[in-house]
């Protein structure tokens, strides 16, 4: 269990761009759980679309991402050097349209790991009902190399 | 393990994983060239691959041992346990 302040200790990512507010389950380097609530303030809502806010699906698989993020647990001198980024987006469907006033439960369990790719399947949910599914592979990368 | 299970397994690997067809796919096809087009995101899923089957890491190898399923299969087996 973690909430916002414990959570904004561990991932970089700030608002609007900050995409898990509670996690209620945490397995490290395994699985878990957390929650995005979909508030009709968002900055999104403004353009996608007027008259009609859908959360993009693009941010929800961010919303997933985020959540994996807090599952890979690496030693500190591991983090110091590399940066863990996305690589891959698998097989993701937007099932049902997310809108403002939907909790996303997001469940997030690790397929592959321990080499040079992370991979999680990834199950988005809304009172109970599958909104989004897919998969996602991360891989590290020196962060002297960025840029170059 | 022989060499041509090495082989065989690397070619199921390309073809269910990363959706390489597998009448066009020998085991001396250039894989990052025209024909089979794999990119460096590929790689890396090779990488991981090798590693899990194979017990045999190839983070930094050099490129050369990539070219083909022949190539792969000759560094599996000289590095393995």
């Amino acid at each position: 269990m973690m909430n916002i302040f414990e959570i904004s200790e561990k991932i970089a990512q700030r608002p609007p761009f900050q995409m898990i507010e509670k996690v209620t389950e945490l397995v490290p380097n395994e699985s878990a759980t957390g929650i995005k609530n979909v508030s009709v303030n968002e900055p999104y809502f403004m353009g996608h679309f007027p008259q009609t806010p859908i959360m993009p699906g693009v941010l929800i698989v961010e919303s997933c991402a985020q959540l994996c993020s807090l599952v890979i647990e690496k030693p500190a001198e591991d983090l110091e050097k590399n940066l863990y980024v996305l690589l891959k987006i698998d097989g993701f469907k937007f099932v049902k349209p997310v809108i403002p006033g939907d909790q996303l439960e997001i469940t997030v369990n690790k397929t592959k790991g321990g080499g040079v790719l992370v991979g999680f399947d990834c199950i988005v949910k809304v009172n109970g009902n599958v909104h989004a599914k897919g998969a996602l592979t991360f891989t590290s990368i020196p962060k002297e190399s960025l840029g170059k | 393990m022989a060499n041509e299970e090495v082989k065989s397994k690397l070619k199921s690997f390309f073809m269910s994983d990363l959706g390489v067809d597998g009448d066009v796919l020998q085991y001396d096809t250039a894989l990052f060239g025209d024909e089979i087009g794999l990119d460096s995101v590929d790689s890396l899923e090779i990488i991981s691959f090798v590693d899990s089957t194979f017990g045999v890491s190839m983070t930094g190898v050099a490129k050369e041992n990539f070219q083909s399923i022949d190539t792969i299969a000759a560094y599996i087996e000289a590095h393995k346990a």
